[in-house]
């Protein structure tokens, strides 16, 4: 079958490669979630049973159907970025079933939903030639996107709720008719439309909020110089600074706060080219945190346990530490292979689903799985960033480059957190972890992505 | 390009590299800001890589480098699941009746105690171990021990670890006959069989429930009557007046002494640190013998004799026996230490009266009756008997032997056997006649009293028919009849 009528001959060989190297390399996700997703139902009932398996071909079928629908209308894409979703969405629905079954049902809809929106995102709107990129809502639009994110999040500061009834309340939702319960976490959405704001400002007046050297003079001949950007320019790092410390103090979102600004540090680097700005943000971004530590607050007592706990979690690990140690206690039992899925006791770590679907990973899959995982995700992160490399207009660049950070930061900040390199945060890993708001979300960067790789690859 | 791209990126290149990324810039269908975004997007991209491998190898760290130190911590909650799923071997006793077993499904695996038999058998907890026969055959009661492949394969497989079967040579029966003879008394009890070793009672009161130890635990360990000890393996006791049939043996053995020689006052008392320790009764002035004067238990009797023994042959004499040897059973022993050959009159005379330095386990003492009860020669003591399983088969466990002690000679193990039925029993048809002996301790600074039985039966019995030994302490009492009378139940529960 030709993959379009309209495609010239020399993109149509191209077409013909990206469709088969997709298709070998779904097949085998396919294989790697229907033999975990199998051998789950053999040691959880004995036997292959419906219960277990429905998910996985609910998933297959939407990636199925995902490429079939991209191969016809979008031919020249990027073929990796489909099947590493699929395998790391796939997994993710092994894990929340071995590991917190009733939110299976949610967790399967919410994945055929991602894919859904990856590809809608990936077609719509078609290129034209006033907007070849087919990117122009998202970028002549920033100021409404940011103010709308902004708004989400005022409104979930105000009205939020937490699903379970207790705890940090980042959630915007409720009993809706027919639906039954819907929860949005707005602040996952805010993350992808900071990208898109900071792409396309970074994008126009990237020039303007590069660095100026100023020399000054001193006696004897010494020289001292200074690099500022433009007092004006300086506003949207303040701003950003601020909204970070807003979600800190306001919701304890240590996670997301520390993501919002490393996003905006990297995003700043790649306009600026100064690493002298990065250098300065990370030291704002600790004295923050340190003076967070220290300030008597209750409001902060968050980061101070978060510190606590990883500085010195041994003396405490039947108390405030339990987490982070069982977290370790996990990966080492899982060793290099791993015990297998359903076979290890992964959860014995409170809420191991959504922060430590990590840990778990390493417990049942081993070493060998976590290495794959991080491997999957260090993929994806390096086909985004050289897609900003291949893109031929600035926008799509730091779109490409902004989403690649956001799911490289994020993935550090929770593996590092896993691992006991960083001190923990509430954020989930891409794809792998329960929870609705970011499987939509994530894929939604994706379908961004696989937007930027059409364009890219089609002229 | 449009007119704004160009104005995108930096004033000045700074660097060669930047320069160099300029020049590039020439190449047609390459835009400016490409190549310099380009730059960066690849030095992001090498940071990132480098942050990727910090968390690979913080990865390596946790899973395979510190993993058998973390996994061997006690807050390890994986321990307990795999305890959990270890279907540990049976325990029973010689006729098959389970002292202990374990019921349930793996990963909620109970262990069950059928008969109190308990400090004996001891527990398993997963909370504070193992102990007693629990412990001593911990690993074959675990799993046959495999090599580290298959122990390696059968993780993989996620195979549960089975047990084998531990049969004793205990005897329900007897075990609860002697609990029954002992009552509410305080003290141990042992019951063997001396042609052959094998124990086949073992009691300590006060004891406790192995199945509901967890519960009790704190309320066990600090109960002042220590339910928790096991005295016939862990406590040790002085002999006192019980030490006078071995004394007597280890001067009959050397030909020093003859049962019918005339022993000089008899009734004399003894004088130990100040101490007057005395005979259990009075005896008759008209035949003062050796043997009468054991009968009533007279302190006299073992200063005489070891006097003549000397300080070396008192402690060999009583080596030879199998005192000080402990016996060879997996289960925890706290050993008697041979005292050291008494420097001077006073501390050999303190030591001959059994109220000297030398401490002793009730089945030490029982070892030493039943060297006299099989004929002089010191038996080799058994609690296992075999282990396996109904399915696999059995293995028998021989005697693990061993034994250094010499014994003594057939006619001294006869004669002291003979003194001690003609005191104790002389009314007795033939065949059915107990030998024993009774002998008080003063242990302690309030004078604490101790009571030993030392006893077996039948006491006219030509190998290879069997002789049962008994060895009875009542702590914290002085009632010789009593002693006597839990003693003869035990000897007479063997026939029952």
């Amino acid at each position: 079958m030709r993959p379009r009528a309209d495609l010239p001959p020399h993109l149509e060989e191209r077409a013909l490669r990206v469709r088969s190297s997709e298709r070998r390399l779904l097949a085998l996700a396919a294989a790697f979630v229907g033999v975990s997703a199998s051998s789950y139902s053999l040691v959880a009932s004995g036997r292959l049973t419906w219960t277990h398996l429905w998910p996985a071909i609910a998933w297959a079928a939407a990636l199925v159907s995902a490429h079939l629908v991209l191969d016809r209308s979008c031919p020249l894409r990027d073929p990796l970025l489909l099947p590493i979703v699929g395998l790391l969405a796939g997994w993710g629905l092994v894990l929340v079933d071995r590991l917190a079954p009733s939110f299976l049902v949610r967790q399967t809809v919410w994945v055929v939903m991602g894919t859904a929106a990856l590809v809608l995102l990936s077609l719509w709107p078609q290129p034209r030639p006033g907007d070849p990129a087919g990117l122009r809502w998202l970028r002549r639009y920033r100021y409404t996107w940011l103010v709308a994110g902004l708004a989400l999040l005022g409104l979930t500061l105000l009205f939020g709720v937490n699903p379970s009834g207790a705890g940090l309340r980042f959630w915007l939702g409720g009993r809706l008719p027919l639906l039954g319960d819907v929860y949005f976490q707005p602040s996952e959405l805010l993350k992808l439309l900071a990208v898109a704001f900071l792409a396309s400002y970074m994008a126009e007046k990237g020039g303007l909020v590069s660095l100026r050297s100023i020399c000054i003079r001193l006696p004897q001949g010494a020289q001292l110089e200074l690099a500022l950007p433009p007092l004006a320019y300086l506003a949207p790092l303040v701003v950003m600074w601020g909204l970070s410390l807003l979600m800190l103090v306001w919701q304890r979102d240590l996670g997301a706060a520390t993501l919002f600004f490393l996003l905006f540090l990297t995003m700043l680097y790649l306009a600026s080219g100064r690493w002298e700005a990065v250098v300065s943000g990370l030291v704002l971004l600790t004295a923050t945190v340190a003076a967070a530590y220290l300030l008597p607050l209750d409001e902060l007592g968050i980061v101070r346990l978060r510190i606590d706990t990883w500085l010195h979690p041994w003396p405490e690990a039947q108390g405030r530490a339990f987490q982070i140690v069982q977290s370790l206690l996990a990966l080492a039992a899982g060793g290099l292979l791993g015990q297998g899925v359903g076979q290890g006791f992964p959860t014995y770590i409170p809420v191991v689903h959504s922060d430590f679907a990590f840990a778990a990973v390493a417990e049942e899959w081993g070493l060998v799985g976590a290495l794959t995982a991080v491997l999957c995700l260090t993929v994806l992160v390096y086909r985004g960033l050289r897609l900003a490399v291949l893109a031929r207009r600035p926008f799509s660049a730091f779109l490409a480059a902004g989403i690649s950070a956001l799911i490289g930061i994020q993935s550090l900040i929770i593996m590092g957190g896993v691992t006991k390199l960083l001190p923990l945060t509430g954020v989930t890993l891409p794809f792998l972890s329960y929870g609705g708001s970011s499987m939509l979300v994530s894929c939604m960067a994706v379908g961004l992505l696989m937007k930027t790789s059409s364009e890219a690859l089609s002229e | 390009m449009s007119e704004r791209d160009t104005m995108l990126f930096g004033p000045t290149p700074r660097t060669q590299r930047e320069r160099a990324d300029q020049h590039s810039s020439g190449l047609p269908g390459i835009s400016l800001w490409q190549t310099s975004l380009a730059g960066r997007l690849e030095r992001m991209n090498a940071a990132f890589l480098i942050m990727i491998g910090v968390v690979a190898l913080a990865l390596v760290n946790w899973s395979v480098i510190r993993a058998p130190g973390l996994l061997a911590r006690k807050d390890n909650p994986r321990l307990v699941e795999a305890e959990l799923r270890v279907q540990r071997g049976r325990i029973l006793d010689r006729n098959g009746v389970v002292l202990a077993q374990t019921v349930g499904e793996p990963g909620a695996l109970v262990r069950e105690y059928h008969l109190l038999t308990a400090p004996a058998v001891g527990y398993y907890s997963l909370r504070y171990g193992v102990s007693g026969v629990e412990a001593a055959y911990d690993e074959v009661l675990r799993g046959r021990p495999d090599s580290g492949w298959i122990v390696w394969w059968n993780g993989v497989l996620h195979r549960h670890p089975v047990g084998r079967d531990v049969q004793l040579t205990l005897d329900a029966n007897l075990q609860e006959a002697a609990e029954a003879a002992l009552g509410d008394l305080q003290g141990a009890a042992v019951l063997l069989e001396a042609r052959s070793g094998e124990i086949l009672a073992l009691v300590s009161h006060p004891g406790y429930d192995p199945n509901l130890l967890d519960e009790q635990f704190d309320t066990l360990s600090s109960d002042e009557s220590s339910p928790l000890l096991d005295r016939t393996t862990h406590a040790l006791y002085q002999p006192g007046a019980a030490l006078q049939p071995l004394v007597l043996a280890a001067a009959l053995d050397r030909r020093l002494v003859q049962l019918d020689d005339v022993v000089s006052d008899p009734g004399a008392p003894v004088s130990i640190d100040g101490v007057q320790v005395e005979c259990a009764a009075v005896p008759s002035q008209a035949e003062p013998t050796v043997a009468a004067a054991l009968s009533h238990a007279c302190p006299a009797l073992a200063a005489d004799l070891a006097a003549r023994l000397g300080p070396e042959g008192f402690v060999q004499g009583l080596a030879d026996l199998g005192l000080f040897d402990p016996p060879e059973l997996s289960i925890a022993l706290r050993p008697a230490g041979a005292p050291a050959a008494a420097a001077g009159q006073e501390a050999l005379l303190a030591e001959a009266v059994g109220q000297g330095a030398l401490r002793l386990g009730p089945l030490q003492m029982a070892q030493a009756v039943a060297t006299i009860a099989n004929d002089g020669q010191v038996p080799a003591l058994r609690l296992l008997r075999r282990v396996g399983s109904d399915d696999d088969g059995w293995e028998i466990v021989p005697p693990s032997g061993g034994q250094v002690a010499d014994g003594v000679s057939s006619d001294t193990a006869a004669a002291v056997g003979h003194a001690m039925s003609a005191a104790a029993d002389a009314s007795a048809p033939r065949g059915a006649q107990v030998a024993s002996h009774v002998g008080v301790a003063v242990s302690g600074p309030g004078g604490v009293q101790n009571t030993w039985f030392l006893g077996f039966a039948p006491a006219e019995a030509p190998r290879p028919s069997a002789r049962y030994v008994v060895v009875v302490l009542l702590e914290g009492l002085s009632d010789r009849d009593i002693a006597a009378a839990i003693g003869r139940a035990m000897l007479a529960s063997v026939n029952a």
